[in-house]
């Protein structure tokens, strides 16, 4: 019966100590290793990208995503053998000491300047990091699966302003930052970014929509403005709220003067072509005695043109309201 | 009429009241209901140009739709990069000018905020917006009249 104990006693052991000592798969001194393969790959890419950066920027923009798009399965790959690992519970007590986190500070800096070549094996040579007591602390009281998920959301975001990025060009988007972007798309899956995401989630002025992108379909693109085209709706805008104004004073001359303005405005606009057929589509005439409903009427139109980015017909309307609103 | 200003933004004087400012700024929310009657959802290119280019952008469109600027933040329409800006209806208000400051850090915010305390300009929002194509935090304020 003894015997039969002892036997169960070790097969549970051995059952439940799982795997022989957990190695991160990223071995630096292991020329064939993770960064070593990624650092050739980026010293390719640069020297191509150099080469025609002046004469092709429409090639350099290629090369460039490509360098990006071509580095990231490898980070891919050692981050699933990590999560791997974590999710299997080998040997915590290790990998924490074994956390690496690469030099960012250093990438961020890369430009089309000197030494570039170098300059990369400096930004992705990788060092461990000691762990404070307090990260370890933090890691205790975290289950595996939230720091995972934590991880994975941390990729998801640096992901998506990489595929975003990707479309400038050269100058806007240049291979320096490129890298940068590589190098925080690593660090986004380390447990150092899990543990600093997940205390500044906590934190009071850390907001859930941080990095949200609001969806919108169909909404006409505005570009950006002439001073004069502000200059004119500014006064315009004003001129039409004070009308609103005395129009709901309760003061019958002042409601009486700016429903003779309304007309006027209205009367105003029915000589030119474009905005006599709004008008008339929207049912406003200066022949109506009520000057809330003349209001009302111009501005719903005002505001279709607005949101239409219809600036001719703005600005035909308010030339009407500061010639004969005043 | 006394209220109203015809001078360009950099060189009028500021001439509504400051009930009507205190009336505009006090009500402003930090969210809008998108789907809402009285809310204007514009799209503004991705490639503005300054900060000062979304400054004259959103006074326009103050003006023009009559609604004052409630948020902003990064958007997509239909897959291409814009900042989202929400206009709330506002008919009663003499609007004041707007003032749209960038800032990096949380230090930056900080002393930017303080430094239009110190101005009396109201505080709406902060939010982000592309210039340049490029994603950036930027603090709204209404000036002080």
């Amino acid at each position: 019966m003894r015997k039969i104990h002892l036997s169960l006693l070790l097969s549970i052991v051995a059952l439940a100590t799982g795997c022989p000592k957990y190695k991160p798969s990223v071995d630096f001194k292991d020329r064939a290793s993770f960064v070593n393969k990624v650092n050739e790959h980026l010293k390719a890419k640069q020297a191509q990208y150099i080469s025609v950066l002046g004469s092709n920027p429409a090639m350099a923009k290629t090369i460039r995503n490509e360098l990006i798009e071509d580095a990231l399965p490898y980070i891919d790959d050692a981050y699933l053998d990590y999560v791997t690992d974590l999710q299997a519970g080998r040997d915590r007590a290790n990998f924490v000491a074994d956390l690496i986190e690469l030099g960012t500070t250093a990438a961020v800096g890369i430009t089309n300047g000197e030494r570039p070549l170098q300059i990369l094996g400096v930004a992705l040579t990788a060092f461990r990091g000691g762990r404070r007591s307090a990260d370890l602390n933090f890691y205790k009281e975290q289950s595996t699966p939230i720091l995972i998920n934590k991880m994975d959301d941390n990729r998801a975001k640096v992901r998506e302003a990489i595929l975003r990025r990707e479309k400038s060009d050269v100058d806007i988007y240049p291979m320096g930052a490129a890298i940068g972007d590589i190098v925080e798309y690593y660090n986004a899956g380390t447990l150092v970014r899990a543990f600093t995401q997940l205390s500044k989630d906590t934190a009071a002025e850390a907001k859930a929509s941080e990095d949200k992108v609001r969806k919108l379909k169909g909404v006409p693109i505005t570009e950006e403005t002439t001073q004069e085209f502000r200059d004119l709706s500014v006064p315009a805008g004003r001129i039409l709220t004070q009308l609103g104004l005395d129009l709901n004073s309760g003061d019958q001359t002042k409601i009486e003067a700016a429903t003779k303005k309304m007309q006027q405005i209205v009367a105003a606009l029915e000589k030119d072509t474009d905005a006599a057929a709004v008008l008339k589509a929207a049912d406003v005439s200066s022949t109506d005695t009520d000057g809330v409903n003349l209001r009302r009427g111009l501005v719903k139109v005002r505001r279709s043109a607005a949101e239409a980015n219809n600036n001719d017909l703005l600005n035909t309307i308010n030339q009407a309201i500061v010639d004969n609103g005043r | 009429m006394a209220t109203t200003k015809t001078g360009s933004k950099s060189g009028s004087k500021k001439n509504a009241t400051k009930a009507a400012t205190k009336s505009a700024t006090k009500a402003a929310p930090k969210a809008a209901p998108a789907a809402a009657e009285n809310i204007h959802t514009r799209a503004f290119t991705a490639s503005m140009s300054s900060v000062k280019a979304l400054e004259l952008r959103c006074e326009a469109d103050e003006a023009n739709l009559l609604a004052k600027i409630i948020s902003m933040e990064l958007g997509e329409d239909d897959g291409q990069d814009v900042t989202v800006a929400d206009f709330e209806d506002d008919e009663t208000t003499l609007l004041g000018e707007l003032t749209i400051e960038e800032f990096k850090t949380d230090t930056d915010r900080q002393s930017i905020k303080a430094i239009h305390k110190t101005q009396g300009d109201t505080f709406l929002f902060e939010g982000k917006a592309f210039i340049k194509n490029n994603p950036t935090n930027v603090l709204v304020f209404r000036d002080k009249e």
